[in-house]
């Protein structure tokens, strides 16, 4: 059992690029097919990581690549921290920490397109960081614990009696991603007025990095996700899957919103599902077996 | 009592004052002013760290100097409510006039004729543990610094205004004389004492806030002074209430008022009046207008009085009565009130664009948090509470003094006029960054503290369904807090692509000695977080309150059930790694430079200048984004002032149902 605490951490670092840039793949072949196009092979994203990676270094200003490292290295001490089944709250902190390292690095120029990216990316943690941090609460009133190892000790699964939040954890994530209708930091489908939005002063090997650090925060939320049905926790992993693919198609069948919509959607739809489920955990016959 | 002991408190509170005569005698000699600066700094260090050492090795000092001193501060007292009464006389201001009449009607009719004994005498007059040790040293050595950091300061200051007749002396006066004040107020035991030093930093805060006597200085030097007068005014009347109690002293010693349990509805009247003189002094709303007006003040005020320590004695006294309303719905609905606030002022703090006044609504903001966790009144709250009264005056004393620099370089505290100071000022500009991050990310200790926080209050909604509230306030506030900074820092990176590395501005002791200090300490103190909280923080925990955690795992990772606090140097081995692998190991070269994206439109690399309309040069602007429309003052104040006032009413009428 104790070489576990400490092989979890490692193979979870080492497999979730995988899983991520996999699951990337997926999404564009998916969203190819819906679209009508082939669409690149799955493994494609994989070839693009590599093209990158041997391109020559370009960039703008130094401070930029203090802000990419911070972003990955946030993104992977995040993981670390979740597969040591360390405190979820912390979890969401460092997660945070990684979406101002995104925002910071590109106010690091002066490049119209890519600050316009970085204001909208704090709108973005302004969204959803209330949500995820509620939810958080919401799962130790019902848990009695923040430690992620606590949760997956807990019995019964949460989804059961927290099925509220979860759609308001889903929400958070939606916003996370920088999918349609949520990608207004960084328009995932290069949309014009923002160029690429936070991204558009990175190239070559420091591009890379940013997409390696996409594959692992996938990695990290689709995990998160999954702490909702731990036992068995298969089912959570397939339900966090089917979350996926529902972003993939909100993100086809939907037209980018504006950051004020997205605020109201988020502090009104998403924390209120979240406030419900909280509120919902004092009625007498909402609780299943403890 | 030891004598050592005794010197000791003496040196505390009275030397301030006596090298702040001498200040006042040097009034025309600056350069001899300096060394006594320079003193009452190492003096003061010192001092508090062998009053912590004594407290930590031999428990809290009782002390009762000489009843003489009694006297002395009864005539202090009215000396200073006269002063107050021919400020406004002299002003033609009727709040100040009419706050002031008010406590000379009040006091006297208390002390000569209701108490009857004169003076009136509590022992122990003077009663220091742990938390008092904890505002000590705050107070000593950050405040020490921020004097230092005055020497050259004001220089620059009353040079760039080209003064004819210097007002140093009458600035070093107040400002040393404040830190005996300080150390006086958190010893103070007995409440006419405590009263006494709580208006002596009322007059410093409005000779200090005076100091330019400009209109604008001016204005705002009296709108302290009688939001002040009215926390002043609510504490004779909780000493009015608590004395008719028994109609001895007894009630008016803070100890015996947090150690004997309230009964009477009336007791939670005083109790809720010393809260509100706690709120004013603190700044929250509705009273917030001080605070901001008081940025107005040359910088070491504003990182002395206004962030670090004075404001702090407002949450020092919340803290303080902790054990007095612990349970109680008082308990819950300051709770609420300071959960309100710290929402409200971190969002007024994004729409912002004069840097000061950022410092100033994020200081609000963080004092409310404070508050809202001494309502939430859990151990665990408390020593989140405590942890960021440390970490808050050092991070937040950082931004001012950084500000100051800034200041004196450019003549400017607004945040657009920041814009690629990395490039412009480099060492400050870090400086500024530096005390963000540490006020904003994850290993330093006001995020460790804000987490602790988050988790108390999840943990007390057990207790009380209204704690859904407070946390919902509290999550929402968070993550507008990460906003404003971020903007912020954002403004300082923007920088134009360019070669060569940007020269440093020159070194100077008084600016950079306090503020790499500063640094210094929020680095190693947030890396040790663990030995501060379990040998500074834990063990000023009032008595009855378990330790919410064993610190002996802590220094590696902890697999507890439940709260699981956190060792931050982990993390901070993360963001080391995150600073130093760039900086090492990614050498770059001018030819790897590329100007920014402009669909091609760029004059060169590193102008910012694009082809605009018949392929004219034109300058390239970028802006940060402040949303005033929308959460601007004049659009948010309407809402927030009575909801502020509304929430303060409850309180008052939670206590007297």
């Amino acid at each position: 059992m104790n070489v576990w605490i400490v092989l979890a951490p490692i193979l979870a670092v080492l497999c979730a690029p995988f899983i991520g840039g996999l699951l990337r793949g997926i999404d564009r072949k998916l969203t190819a097919h819906m679209q009508g196009r082939i669409g690149p092979p799955v493994t494609q994203n994989f070839y693009d990581f590599l093209k990158l990676m041997g391109k020559q270094r370009l960039i703008t200003t130094k401070p930029q690549l203090i802000w990419v490292y911070g972003y990955l290295i946030s993104v992977i001490a995040a993981l670390v921290l979740l597969y040591l089944g360390q405190d979820l709250l912390m979890i969401v902190f460092v997660l945070g920490f990684g979406g101002v390292c995104l925002a910071l690095g590109s106010f690091s120029t002066k490049s119209p397109y890519s600050i316009f990216g970085g204001h909208r990316e704090l709108l973005q943690i302004l969204a959803y960081e209330p949500i995820l941090l509620l939810a958080v609460v919401a799962i130790y009133l019902r848990t009695d614990t923040f430690m992620v190892k606590g949760i997956l000790d807990f019995p019964n699964p949460l989804m059961g009696t927290m099925w509220l939040a979860f759609i308001g954890v889903f929400c958070a994530l939606l916003i996370k991603m920088r999918k349609s209708p949520f990608d207004i930091s960084a328009s995932e489908h290069a949309h014009q007025e923002l160029v690429r939005g936070v991204y558009t002063e990175y190239s070559g090997p420091y591009l890379a990095i940013i997409e390696l650090t996409h594959w692992y925060e996938l990695a990290l939320l689709l995990s998160i996700l999954a702490l909702f049905w731990a036992h068995p926790l298969w089912v959570g992993a397939l339900i966090a899957l089917f979350c996926w693919f529902v972003a993939i198609i909100v993100d086809n069948i939907a037209a980018r919103l504006t950051w004020s919509w997205m605020l109201r959607l988020s502090l009104i739809g998403g924390l209120g599902f979240v406030l419900l489920n909280v509120a919902a955990l004092y009625l007498p016959f909402w609780w299943g077996p403890r | 009592m030891d004598v050592s002991i005794t010197a000791l408190i003496g040196l505390a509170i009275l030397f301030p004052f006596v090298i702040g005569f001498i200040c006042l005698g040097l009034h025309k000699n600056s350069r001899a002013r300096k060394p006594f600066i320079i003193v009452t700094a190492v003096v003061l260090t010192a001092v508090s760290i062998l009053l912590f050492l004594q407290v930590f090795n031999h428990g809290a000092i009782h002390y009762t100097p000489p009843i003489a001193w009694d006297w002395i501060i009864l005539v202090a007292d009215y000396v200073l409510m006269a002063y107050f009464l021919y400020v406004g006389i002299k002003a033609r201001h009727f709040i100040v006039i009419a706050l002031v009449l008010l406590q000379l009607v009040l006091l006297p009719l208390f002390e000569f004729h209701w108490a009857g004994v004169i003076p009136l005498e509590v022992h122990p007059a003077l009663h220091i543990d742990m938390l008092s040790v904890i505002m000590c040293l705050i107070i000593s050595i950050i405040g020490s610094l921020i004097c230092v950091y005055g020497i050259h300061y004001m220089r620059d200051h009353e040079g760039h205004l080209g003064l004819e007749k210097t007002r140093q002396h009458e600035f070093f006066f107040f400002m040393i004389m404040f830190l005996g004040a300080m150390n006086g107020l958190v010893f103070a035991n007995n409440l006419l004492w405590l009263f006494f030093f709580w208006e002596l930093t009322t007059l410093c805060c409005y000779r200090l806030i005076l100091h330019d006597r400009t209109k604008e200085a001016t204005e705002s030097a009296i709108r302290a002074l009688w939001m002040n007068l009215i926390g002043g005014a609510a504490c004779v009347g909780a000493m009015i209430i608590l004395f008719n109690q028994t109609h001895t002293t007894a009630f008016l010693s803070l100890e015996h008022i947090i150690t004997t349990p309230a009964v009477a509805p009336i007791m939670f009247f005083a109790i809720a009046l010393l809260c509100l003189t706690a709120f004013t002094k603190a700044a929250q709303v509705p009273f917030q207008s001080w605070l901001l007006g008081a940025m107005v003040a040359p910088v070491p005020v504003s990182a002395l009085l206004h962030s670090s320590t004075m404001v702090k004695a407002g949450v020092y006294l919340a803290v303080r009565l902790c054990p007095a309303f612990q349970g109680t719905n008082l308990s819950i609905a300051i709770a609420i009130f300071g959960a309100f606030v710290f929402l409200v002022t971190a969002v007024l703090a994004i729409s912002q664009t004069e840097s000061k006044r950022v410092l100033a609504y994020s200081t609000i903001s963080n004092l409310g948090l404070i508050i809202c966790l001494a309502g939430i009144n859990t151990p665990l709250a408390l020593t989140a509470a405590m942890a960021l009264i440390l970490f808050h005056a050092i991070s937040k004393a950082l931004l001012f003094l950084g500000v100051g620099i800034v200041d004196h370089h450019i003549w400017s505290k607004d945040i657009e006029d920041m814009e690629g100071l990395v490039r412009k000022l480099p060492l400050v500009s870090w400086v500024l960054i530096a005390g963000i991050i540490s006020m904003l990310l994850m290993p330093f200790g006001v995020l460790v503290s804000k987490w602790a926080g988050i988790e108390a209050a999840g943990t007390a909604i057990g207790g009380s369904g209204w704690v859904i509230l407070v946390m919902v306030l509290l999550v929402a506030g968070s993550a507008a807090t990460i906003v404003f900074w971020s903007k912020w820092m954002g403004r300082l990176l923007t920088q134009v692509p360019g070669v060569g590395s940007p020269r440093r501005e020159p070194i100077s002791f008084s600016y950079h000695m306090p503020v790499l200090s500063l640094i210094i300490g929020a680095v190693l103190l947030s890396i040790f977080i663990a030995p501060v909280l379990s040998g500074l923080i834990m063990p000023a925990l009032p008595a009855g309150y378990a330790w919410p955690f064993a610190t002996g795992g802590w220094y590696w990772l902890l697999w507890g059930k439940g709260i699981g606090f956190f060792a931050a140097w982990p993390l901070a081995i993360v963001v080391a790694a995150m600073l130093v692998i760039p900086k090492l190991a990614i050498k770059m070269k001018k030819e790897d430079l590329r100007a920014p994206y402009l669909c091609g439109e760029n004059v060169e690399v590193s102008a910012p200048e694009f082809r605009s309309l018949a392929d004219e040069r034109t300058e390239l602007k970028t802006g940060g984004f402040y949303l005033g429309k929308v959460l601007g003052e004049r659009n948010l104040n309407k809402w927030v002032n009575p909801i502020g006032v509304i929430i303060l009413v409850a309180l008052f009428c939670v206590v007297l149902l």
